[in-house]
């Protein structure tokens, strides 16, 4: 595989000169960074059978969804316009993965101690990340454009799926550059801790809006229109890249080639070559002081909030039934405040939640508010979980850190009770995230349904606390900060994901059975569940009593 | 002045901005000749790491202007690189490759070729007493194995100036003496060495010149024997007496009492 992927990186030798690149540099870098990919990394081929796997199953559901959008694409009538739509959802995909998986390898400064007092040049390094990149979108893109692919074959034949699959790797490559571009744009406008900012609230923007995209769209959409429609070269295809490649593809069926079609061809071919050029030649030095920021030391100690911190220090001394909760408390506080990537895990997952929550509500978005009244009680009380249950995204991510080695703390203490230190920062997750998502979510909720919404509101609370408990008893999950973040496995993640939504179901379902009963019994029902909460809360307390981890009591 | 190698002039930097804004360098002026030891010293956060970064090219962006072997660096910083060695304080190396893979492919960055790096890889490892470990991967090496991978990849392009940031942290005394040994002979060989250390018997020992900073400014430099004074005759009293140790810190005797109390 690596020698495949070097000939391949050899067959762009004399472009990759032009652009300014030192080839022999290149050669060695993107060599050095694969053979260390395939030797530790999650997505390489060599590793171990499980990472293997999981990789595997990772392209597998890739392809899935491929066939999905591939046959959801074919249905249309015209060519261009199915093609199109499929480039879209194929470069809105990569896109998604790009900014949430793959950022942190185009900025990556884990190696700034190695390449940057070396003679190489930013083009060198721009460049090496690129394609580093573009190796493993080009994987998830053929895997997303393998059915439709097919499809092509068996109808059109010839020239024309080379064609495509060229369009294919044509669109991984225009998305490449364009995010790119998009941040190095905004590397010239701010920089430092405020460019991470940015690029962190960028992508939690992004994730939100083309998921909820993906949810609301089509609801606008009239799909018997669709099937019948034909799309018209307007000035917008012009600016559309699917628009673009599909007119390639199409120009390769030699039928009708007209003016419209050819020079959207020549778009395809010419700006992802000058794109290439312009961010190498002009924006690589921009990159180069991205690079460089990450070898800089702290700033000035942060200011303490007052108010904030006094608060929230009642609420540990309320809430910690002892000392060493308290740390436990006071450490998640700590680490989640700072830790962009924890952040950028869990802040999407709010909106991503909000979003499907609303799909699920199904509302008449011409007159949202009437049509929310009139839900029916089931997909209420689902919506009011699903809303809730975003709170819990952080608690999942507690384990993981880019620093593991830091938890021989952990084995350093001389502790017994590790549980504790479980246990508070559980607490303090749930304080920071969950309880304030419940708080905003009261506010619509009774504005919407009324106050006889609160003790379903009340019970659907802590029916998410109960599934997160379990999911943290299941998990076996491990002492906060411990475990290496690239050892989260996302096949893992779509089990659990799945796991959680039948928990989630079978909780509005419950509550929505409570709605039958008097207030009195839900009520009841509440103390029962808060019960159980306080027992599971001991159970984790007491089970970590060793460092070796979970003893079953 | 004619003939120094680095000359540094009015170097400023700062991390952050605003009420945020940590004003690490204050204006240093240095000029280095070639074929000298200079031991870089300062207490933790004195800027020490942050000129080492900056005259490596590893920070671009700095106030003030730095010339070396003639060169303007924030203008032809690859030519630069190609003539200096950097052994960061970090472990930085890709610890999944072998040594003999990690320093073929820091000699083919600096575009050496390849019977050399073979040759130099080999000799180089050798003299660290590393030959047998040379196909192993390196994420099962200890601290010290990777520090001497570090000095190797320093050195493998043969330059005229090598920056080192605590170079000896985690060598086993053997090998100290190896490190001290290696760095006086590549300064007799013409080669200037520009190190930071924190420990001062052996910068005290091996410099040519000693240059001490503290909160970004250089508050003394010359050879030793210039700086001791009849208070201050070892260098890490000088060290105390300039940094202002004795005022700023309370003495372990109360930090004790203090323990006890509590």
């Amino acid at each position: 595989m690596l020698q495949v992927a070097l000939f391949i990186v050899k067959l762009f030798k004399i472009p990759l000169q032009w652009l300014g690149v030192d080839y022999p540099q290149f050669e060695i870098l993107m060599r050095i960074k694969l053979t260390m990919d395939f030797r530790s990394s999650p997505t390489g081929f060599q590793t171990s059978s499980r990472k293997k796997r999981t990789f595997i199953y990772q392209l597998f559901t890739y392809s899935m969804l491929g066939l999905l959008f591939g046959v959801a694409a074919f249905s249309i009538g015209d060519l261009v316009l199915s093609l199109t739509i499929f480039f879209s959802i194929i470069m809105v995909s990569l896109t998604m993965t790009l900014l949430s998986e793959f950022t942190s390898v185009l900025f990556d400064q884990r190696d700034n101690y190695i390449l940057l007092p070396r003679p190489v040049s930013h083009r060198t390094l721009l460049m090496l990340r690129l394609v580093h990149i573009q190796f493993y979108i080009g994987f998830i893109a053929l895997a997303l454009s393998l059915a439709t692919g097919v499809l092509m074959a068996v109808k059109y034949k010839g020239i024309a799926i080379i064609i495509y699959f060229f369009a294919v790797g044509l669109s991984t490559w225009i998305t490449l550059i364009f995010t790119t571009f998009i941040y190095l744009l905004i590397s010239k406008v701010v920089n430092g801790e405020r460019f991470k900012d940015f690029v962190s609230y960028t992508q939690i923007a992004i994730a939100i809006i083309i998921f909820g995209s993906y949810q609301l769209l089509p609801r606008l959409m009239d799909s018997h229109i669709l099937k019948n429609v034909s799309m018209s070269f307007g000035p917008w295809t012009y600016f559309c890249p699917p628009a673009w490649l599909a007119a390639l593809v199409k120009l390769s069926l030699f039928t009708d080639p007209t003016t419209p079609l050819l020079v959207l061809s020549s778009l395809a071919i010419f700006v992802p070559a000058g794109g290439a050029i312009f961010l190498v030649r002009f924006l690589s030095k921009g990159f180069g002081d991205i690079l460089a920021e990450g070898s800089t030391e702290s700033a000035a100690p942060q200011k303490q909030g007052t108010l904030k911190t006094r608060f929230a220090n009642k609420l540990n001394n309320l809430l910690c039934v002892s000392n060493l909760e308290k740390a436990g408390w006071n450490f998640a506080v700590s680490t989640t405040r700072r830790d962009r990537k924890f952040k950028q895990a869990v802040y999407p997952y709010f909106g991503i939640m909000i979003v499907f929550a609303i799909a699920i509500l199904k509302p008449d978005l011409t007159n949202l508010a009437v049509s929310l009244q009139e839900k029916g009680q089931f997909s209420k009380y689902l919506f009011i979980v699903i809303v809730g249950f975003s709170g819990n995204a952080a608690i999942m991510q507690l384990p993981f850190t880019d620093s593991p080695e830091a938890a021989w703390i952990y084995r350093a203490l001389p502790l017994k009770e590790y549980g504790h230190i479980m246990t508070g920062a559980l607490k303090a997750i749930l304080s920071r995230f969950y309880i304030p998502v419940y708080l905003i979510l009261t506010i619509p909720c009774v504005i919407l349904w009324g106050i006889s919404i609160i003790p379903q509101l009340i019970l659907s609370g802590l029916g998410n606390i109960l599934i997160v408990m379990l999911s943290v008893l299941f998990q076996k999950m491990e002492l906060p900060f411990t475990r290496a973040r690239d050892m989260q496995q996302k096949g893992t993640n779509t089990l659990m994901a799945i796991l959680s939504m039948i928990l989630m179901f079978i909780t509005a379902g419950g509550i929505y059975l409570t709605s039958f009963l008097p207030g009195w019994v839900t009520f009841l029902i509440c103390g029962l569940a808060s019960g159980l909460i306080v027992l599971i809360f001991r159970y984790v307390r007491k089970s970590w009593i060793s460092q070796k981890g979970w003893v079953t009591l | 002045m004619e003939n120094s190698q680095i000359i540094i002039r009015n170097l400023k930097k700062s991390y952050g901005r605003g009420d945020k804004k940590n004003e690490v360098l204050k204006g240093i002026n240095l000029n280095i000749n070639p074929g000298q030891i200079i031991g870089y010293i300062g207490p933790n956060g004195a800027g020490k790491s942050t000129t080492v970064k900056i005259l490596c090219g590893i920070l671009p962006d700095f106030e003030g202007e730095i010339t070396i072997f003639g060169r303007d660096l924030k203008k032809e910083s690859l030519e630069i690189k190609k003539r200096i060695g950097y052994v960061p304080e970090t472990g930085a190396l890709y610890d999944l490759l072998t040594p003999m893979e990690y320093l073929n492919f820091i000699g083919t960055l600096y575009g050496l070729e390849k019977d050399k790096i073979e040759s130099r890889t080999t000799n180089l490892l050798s003299f660290f007493g590393m030959e047998k470990h040379a196909d192993q991967r390196m994420d099962t090496f200890s601290k010290g194995m990777k520090q001497k991978i570090l000095i190797t990849a320093g050195i493998i392009n043969n330059p005229d100036i090598i920056f080192l940031d605590e170079p000896l942290s985690g060598l086993d005394a053997n090998a100290v003496i190896l490190v001290k040994n290696l760095l006086t002979n590549l300064a007799k060989d013409g080669k200037t060495i520009f190190y930071c250390s924190h420990l001062m018997d052996i910068v005290e020992k091996i410099s040519d010149r000693i240059i001490l900073i503290n909160n970004g400014i250089v508050v003394a430099d010359g050879t030793f024997k210039e700086l001791k004074t009849e208070k201050a005759d070892t260098l890490e009293m000088l060290f105390a007496q300039l940094t202002d140790r004795h005022e700023n810190t309370i003495s372990a005797e109360n930090l004790l009492n203090g323990f006890q109390e509590n």
